[in-house]
């Protein structure tokens, strides 16, 4: 099997590069899954928690507060082990609670940036809301909308969109724009501890 | 109306597109309208997540990764009368439609990108090595020494440096490609295309038809697709091969 430095998955990771994702998927999903169905958690539950801690990942090194990672893996695990004890000490899975809490607590060396992992999964908490409804959307209103958020006026999305006239593609973006928003006012309104009132 | 007025002033707030008294009085309304500062900080977080392409790419693959490996689980009692009915019509429809259905699975599955993946191949790599591409410019050879060992972005940053050069224009659409971020490779492609009288015009439209596909803007690409297989040049027959796979699914 290929071997990747360091340095080579956290590029990947940045870089959106499939082939090193899938591979850091693969060296480590099943540790990571062990470690969560023994605590009460699923495989579904472990793909979640695999996911988020590859965000978090991304997060430090876009905002460099990330130091040298040295150990890849250690570290990825350590940030979805974090991730799982906030699930369980959120109370999220009640049957659970008389667990010991302490066993899943980050390690000595992780205690100071594990804030940081904290402050970071909750504001993905409100990103992920965002793109699970985005992808939800037709792929025309995800174009639309992506046009949009990068700022283009609504002349040149009437041009990359092949559409007849303004007036047309002023309209179906109201359309598509509204749906998204009503979508993510819903399920943020569902999801204990973000709230958004639609009054 | 109201409501439209509203958001409309939201988007040219959040767009940067109000001026001098409106946008002063935007501002003060934030101030006092805990509503209205919501709706905003809302708005402007969903614009963040969506134009930062890198991250909804990761996003993205992550998602595939997890819908590959989840498993349905369907709950279902053998022993219920209508169950074992409803299966046996099933079963009964199974085998009259077969191979019909095998068929409409197998096509069913296949997505855009699942195309784009078999249909692209890195000419970056293939290019590069061919000894006639000399580019009589340093930073573009630089460049494309850098494509060729995979550090796409450092790459992208080196061929910014000379948007009027074909060559830079081409490997940077296959360097967004590689980072899939297809927005970006159609801009390069279709200036390529747009600049007519040049060598790399079949591998632009070639690109552009599959960055399209890969972006899942199906009928742009099958336009795209059409164009080249009602030439004669070097991609009619693949191009002919993905019409055909898109008509039927």
């Amino acid at each position: 099997m290929l071997q990747y430095k360091t340095q080579e998955l956290l590029n990947g990771i940045l870089e959106n590069n499939r082939i090193i994702v899938q591979h850091i998927y693969d060296r480590n999903f099943q540790s990571i899954r062990k470690f969560i169905e023994k605590f009460g958690g699923s495989k579904d539950d472990a793909l979640d928690v695999f996911q988020d801690g590859i965000i978090v990942i991304y997060e430090q090194l876009k905002s460099g507060d990330v130091k040298q990672i040295n150990n890849f893996q250690g570290y990825l695990f350590s940030i979805c082990k974090f991730k799982w004890f906030n699930i369980l000490r959120d109370g999220k899975f009640s049957e659970i609670t008389n667990i010991e809490l302490e066993d899943i607590l980050p390690s000595d060396e992780y205690e100071q940036i594990s804030e940081r992992w904290g402050e970071v999964m909750i504001k993905e908490e409100r990103v992920k809301v965002y793109f699970n409804c985005f992808m939800e959307l037709t792929s025309k209103c995800q174009q639309m909308i992506r046009y949009v958020a990068h700022g283009l006026d609504i002349e040149d999305i009437a041009t990359e969109m092949n559409f007849s006239s303004v007036t047309y593609t002023y309209r179906k973006r109201q359309l598509c724009l509204n749906k998204l928003i009503e979508l993510v006012k819903q399920r943020l309104n569902q999801i204990n501890g973000i709230s958004y009132d639609t009054k | 109306m109201i409501l439209n007025d509203k958001t409309m002033l939201i988007e040219r707030y959040i767009t940067g597109k109000l001026e001098d008294t409106e946008l002063w009085e935007f501002k003060k309304n934030l101030e006092n309208d805990l509503e209205l500062a919501r709706e905003v900080k809302l708005r402007q977080e969903i614009y963040s997540t969506i134009s930062n392409d890198k991250k909804m790419g990761l996003m993205k693959t992550l998602s595939d990764i997890k819908s590959r490996k989840q498993k349905r689980v369907f709950a279902i009692n053998v022993y219920s009368r209508q169950i074992q009915v409803f299966a046996a019509s099933i079963v009964v429809l199974i085998i009259i439609g077969g191979a019909l259905f095998l068929n409409y699975i197998q096509n069913s599955n296949v997505s855009n990108y699942d195309i784009y993946t078999e249909y692209f191949i890195d000419e970056g790599s293939l290019l590069s090595t061919r000894s006639d591409v000399s580019t009589n410019n340093s930073l573009v050879e630089s460049g494309i020494r850098l494509y060729g060992n995979g550090k796409y972005t450092q790459a992208v940053s080196l061929f910014d440096s000379n948007p009027e050069n074909l060559m830079a224009r081409l490997y940077t659409g296959f360097s967004y490609m590689k980072l899939d971020q297809f927005e970006m490779a159609e801009k390069q492609f279709k200036y390529i295309i747009n600049h007519h009288d040049n060598i790399f015009l079949d591998q632009a439209e070639w690109n552009l038809g599959l960055s399209y596909l890969a972006n899942n803007k199906t009928e742009q690409a099958h336009l795209v697709f059409s164009k080249i297989a009602s030439e004669k040049g070097a991609y009619r027959s693949q191009a002919e091969n993905i019409i055909t796979k898109l008509q039927n699914r």
